[in-house]
């Protein structure tokens, strides 16, 4: 604490604290302080990595067969492998590693706008009803990444100016404590 | 707690609701030791109070991210810690008396005792021979972590009974610390 609070202080002088136990205290919080998924959020990655592995061989199809979307569907077999993976990887560990995924938040973003770019550049290289409805899926993932995304950052940055207010805040209550 | 503890309280809290590590780390350290001298206070063993005290840390980060006021955090921590000592003594303890009679009598116009840091090592000894009521609310006091009303808020009695129940328990500690020899203006 800032304050200066004799009698508190003496309190704590007057019970020593087991030095050996308070490590082994603070090593359990710091174990059980990581996020483990909750049942439900399990069940949404297993369901996903189900969904992600299932998709795997229609798009080896895609990729094999249709000559066309070729390169769409690679993308998607990729996206499909590198998604799987990360599913899997967080099945595994059992916890989200929440900061990554906000930064993967906007790598998403950039990729859906290039798809989404390529997708609408074909539709209007060779105008059929088929490929406006690719555009129009290609410009639906983008929306949705972008939006994910804006949420992200309006989260994020209210509370890095929350933060930086309560510093300052902060410096001016130790101050004006200081001065007293 | 000052302005500046309760700032600080609650640019923690905003950290550990970002995901910082080393935020929940901080948290913990701050409040260490007065949780900690509170809880041995209820349950007296040092291996039950550090149980206790992860039980507490554990209900608090599972709460942190709905906590709307996180300057109410300090004022939360005990209540939730005093929660899982008394639901402890209710297992171990067969004279575990939340709701004694301690408080009856009015209180008296003679002044209170004051205690000072010179007294502590016959204070923290006195502590321990007084009643479960009497020793929570001075602990909380002393400890000058809460106001009156949050000291309420922890006990979950009015802000009256708070006053009068400090009142009590300072000459009861008095007169504890008199039968031991020590003298207290």
């Amino acid at each position: 604490m800032s304050h200066e609070n004799d009698l508190r202080e003496a309190l704590f002088r007057a019970e020593p604290v087991n030095t050996e136990r308070q490590q082994r205290f603070r090593d359990e919080l710091a174990q059980i302080m990581e996020p483990r998924l909750s049942r439900c959020y399990r069940l949404y990655y297993t369901v996903s990595l189900v969904g992600l592995v299932a998709g795997l061989p229609g798009a080896a199809c895609g990729v094999l067969f249709d000559g066309e979307h070729r390169w769409i569907w690679a993308l998607g077999l990729l996206g499909c492998s590198v998604f799987a993976g990360w599913t899997f990887y967080i099945l595994r560990r059992n916890t989200e590693p929440l900061r990554i995924m906000q930064g993967m938040s906007k790598v998403f973003t950039g990729l859906s706008a290039v798809v989404a770019g390529f997708l609408i550049f074909q539709g209007l290289q060779g105008p059929s009803l088929s490929n406006v409805f690719w555009a129009l899926l290609g410009l639906l993932v983008f929306l949705l990444a972008s939006f994910i995304n804006l949420w992200n950052r309006v989260i994020v940055t209210e509370r890095t100016m929350r933060e930086h207010i309560l510093r300052v805040e902060y410096r001016l209550a130790d101050l004006n404590q200081s001065a007293h | 707690m000052t302005d500046a503890d309760l700032i600080l309280c609650e640019m923690l809290v905003l950290r550990c609701q970002r995901q910082d590590a080393c935020a929940a780390g901080e948290l913990v350290a701050l409040f260490e030791k007065p949780l900690l001298y509170f809880l041995r206070r209820l349950v007296r063993s040092e291996d039950d109070a550090w149980d206790l005290l992860q039980e507490t840390w554990i209900s608090a980060f599972r709460a942190l991210p709905g906590l709307r006021d996180a300057r109410a955090l300090p004022a939360f921590l005990y209540r939730t810690a005093r929660n899982h000592a008394l639901a402890r003594l209710r297992h171990r303890e067969a004279d575990y008396r939340l709701h004694s009679a301690v408080d009856a009598s009015p209180i008296s116009s003679e002044p209170e005792p004051a205690f000072a840091a010179e007294d502590a090592a016959a204070v923290h000894a006195g502590l321990d021979k007084l009643s479960l009521p009497h020793r929570e609310v001075l602990t909380l006091f002393f400890l000058r972590d809460l106001s009156i009303a949050e000291i309420a808020a922890v006990l979950g009695i009015p802000p009256g009974t708070v006053k009068s129940r400090l009142h009590h328990a300072k000459k009861a500690l008095r007169a504890v610390l008199c039968e031991g020899g020590h003298h207290v203006a």
